[in-house]
């Protein structure tokens, strides 16, 4: 099952229903749609807020997603489209969005456009986080970081990263799984001071 | 955030979660995570944790994005939103959709075969000559005797009334068009020459 076809899954959970199903969503795909919206927005309540607005007109909307898109697509879509009534309503001049924007959406390659909108605390806070998975990664065991650096850097399928590492599929699930953890204690504390200091 | 390995949640644990979100699960294994997931809130939370972790080790500046508490936000505002319903697509049964379009479009053909074989069929003299014809090659030349016998006879009587026809065609002459002045004939003097 590819990525798109988990989202669609919980798509239709959703649809028949389950709004548990919604809420991962929302967890899976905030921080994105934060950082499309800080491209906007540069406050970061207001973001905030815009973010909320948009999550929640998905949800009234879902019943008439029909799959046709990948659903961060949609979502983008959506997003954009209450960031820029926002600022009309607010008699600020909403940018125009590009289909570039929208393949930007679809490959998430969010860290390489960025305008310079970034505050001092937010372009703080992202080295923080960027030197935090580094650290984890190099006080990983070498095992567990070869498959976590072959999975997440190299793209690499659990069965391609076993066949690389002469080992079990099921060893390549369990130390990919660990370093993540590894990586989230690391994360962990950086986030948490950080707490009402981003961007 | 999560801490400490695989914890188990009925017969779903975090591992999965991770090979879930890695898209290395089958249909049926992702259904029944999906499952756990949904009615599982320290699932749904170490879901929240490893969906951070992945953004951080593609984007730092997606992960500096982090906002705790907004999961908690958008859940208290859905809470007072009506639970939404998509209308359920027909259930029909895969062999009605393809039958129905498969009938109406044998009952064409059966509609055109009715008109048109008949008329097809509508026997030519050929044909019917054809149609006599017996299968054995020794009667084959019989009949094939016959038939030139038969052509001949019948070529003969149209001669014989063209002939029949004759004076009744020269009477008319003038009236025929058979000449290249047909109506001019009548008037002009044969033998000019035997002056």
């Amino acid at each position: 099952m590819t990525d798109r076809d988990i989202d669609q899954q919980l798509v239709e959970r959703v649809q028949r229903g389950d709004k548990a199903a919604f809420d991962l969503l929302v967890s899976k795909y905030q921080r994105k749609i934060f950082r499309l919206l800080s491209r906007l927005i540069r406050d970061q309540a207001e973001v905030e807020d815009i973010a909320q607005e948009a999550f929640i007109k998905a949800y009234r909307a879902l019943p008439n997603f029909r799959g046709d898109s990948a659903f961060y697509t949609w979502l983008y879509r959506i997003a954009i489209n209450t960031a820029k009534n926002h600022l009309v309503s607010q008699g600020r001049r909403a940018p125009t969005t590009t289909e570039a924007d929208i393949e930007e959406a679809e490959t998430f390659d969010d860290g390489d456009q960025l305008r310079d909108l970034n505050t001092p605390e937010s372009m703080l806070l992202s080295k923080q986080v960027g030197e935090a998975v580094n650290r984890a990664i190099d006080q990983l065991p070498e095992d567990l970081r070869t498959a976590i650096v072959l999975r997440e850097i190299e793209g690499l399928s659990y069965d391609e990263i076993a066949e690389s590492m002469s080992c079990p599929i099921g060893t390549v699930r369990s130390r990919i799984f660990r370093a993540r953890e590894a990586i989230a204690q690391e994360l962990k504390p950086v986030l948490d001071t950080a707490k009402d200091k981003r961007w | 955030m999560a801490a400490g390995h695989t914890a188990t949640s009925g017969k779903v644990d975090t591992e999965h979660l991770s090979s879930l979100i890695d898209g290395e699960l089958d249909a049926q294994q992702a259904a029944a995570v999906l499952d756990a997931l949904c009615s599982d809130a320290e699932l749904q939370r170490r879901w929240s944790d490893l969906q951070l972790v992945g953004d951080a080790l593609r984007s730092s500046e997606v992960a500096a994005c982090h906002v705790d508490g907004f999961g908690d936000r958008v859940r208290a505002a859905l809470a007072r939103e009506p639970t939404v319903l998509a209308p359920r697509r027909g259930a029909r049964p895969a062999w009605r959709r393809y039958s129905v379009p498969g009938l109406a479009v044998a009952a064409s053909v059966a509609a055109i075969a009715f008109v048109a074989v008949p008329l097809l069929r509508a026997p030519s003299p050929d044909m019917m000559v054809q149609k006599q014809l017996p299968a054995t090659a020794p009667v084959v030349a019989s009949t094939a005797a016959l038939a030139a016998s038969q052509a001949e006879a019948k070529a003969a009587a149209a001669i014989a009334s063209a002939r029949a026809l004759d004076p009744y065609f020269a009477a008319h002459r003038e009236l025929t068009g058979g000449s290249a002045l047909p109506r001019a004939a009548a008037y002009l003097r044969p033998g000019a020459g035997e002056r």
